[in-house]
């Protein structure tokens, strides 16, 4: 059973890492930077419902880490986690509260603790607390890609 | 909750954040530039009438920051990730331009009296 949650996480870290690498490559879709679909989340969020929650985590590890080298810009590791933890801390917690055909809901959530812990990380870096003035217009791009991802998420897990 | 009303949960809240960015006092022309949170300089965009290029150090490195009539871009960076560079032009209600490893952010000011008179 072990070794086949193993090979599981194995394989949905490189999907998760082709995800990451091929949506680095699409052109910004808004003129608005900073708004990305998150399509890896995808991947965390089918490995939190299926695997659990330890193994999500593994994946969301390898996957920041290895694609951060792999796309040379290892500065980026800290702010990657700092969207991806809180995203993945909150659907986890929340995990038990919503049945598997309100995935999309919980994926809301966890789009919506990535942008806070990503606008955090940016201010505590930058020491510019202004910055939180652009919550908002995060937040609308997170709740609507978060929303499709949920769904997609959601779509496959129905059909295991 | 049935998903129509967490669908309409969500659009409000969409609606809400439209709101508060709308809202929030767009300054005109002039912006900010600002490193580990202390304002660098502040330029009136509308009053540039020659292009010339600024140069903010940064530990060894520097960033070679754009200015146009109109317009301000960072047209490089000495980092890795150049998510500032590709951030291109800076736009008036999108996000400002953020160099984490620099340290820089570049943004509008809102009017006076507004949000910057509290935040410094």
């Amino acid at each position: 059973m072990k070794l086949k949650k193993i090979t599981a996480a194995a394989l949905l870290t490189a999907t998760a890492l082709i995800m990451f690498l091929i949506e680095a490559q699409i052109p910004a879709l808004t003129p608005v930077p900073g708004i990305k679909p998150g399509l890896s989340n995808i991947v965390t969020l089918f490995a939190l419902w299926t695997l659990g929650g330890w193994w999500a985590l593994a994946v969301l590890l390898c996957r920041v880490v290895l694609g951060c080298l792999l796309t040379g810009q290892v500065s980026a590791i800290l702010y990657s986690l700092s969207g991806g933890l809180p995203a993945l801390g909150l659907s986890w917690l929340l995990k038990g509260f919503f049945p598997s055909d309100r995935l999309w809901v919980l994926s809301v959530f966890s789009a919506m603790a990535h942008n806070l812990g990503q606008i955090l990380c940016a201010v505590a870096v930058t020491q510019t607390p202004s910055l939180f003035f652009y919550l908002p217009l995060l937040l609308i791009s997170g709740i609507i890609s978060g929303a499709f991802t949920g769904m997609a998420a959601q779509n496959i897990c129905r059909r295991l | 909750m049935s998903n129509k009303r967490w669908a309409l949960l969500f659009a409000l809240v969409i609606l809400l954040c439209a709101a508060v960015t709308l809202l929030l006092p767009s300054g005109g022309s002039t912006v900010g530039i600002w490193q580990r949170g202390e304002l660098l300089c502040t330029i009136d965009l509308a009053a540039v009438t020659e292009p010339y290029t600024l140069r903010i150090p940064y530990e060894g490195g520097e960033s070679i920051v754009c200015v146009e009539p109109g317009s301000i871009c960072i047209q490089s960076a000495d980092c890795k990730s150049q998510t500032c560079v590709r951030h291109g032009r800076l736009r008036p209600g999108g996000t400002p331009i953020v160099c984490l490893p620099e340290r820089i952010v570049i943004r509008y000011l809102r009017t006076e009296g507004g949000v910057d008179a509290v935040t410094g």
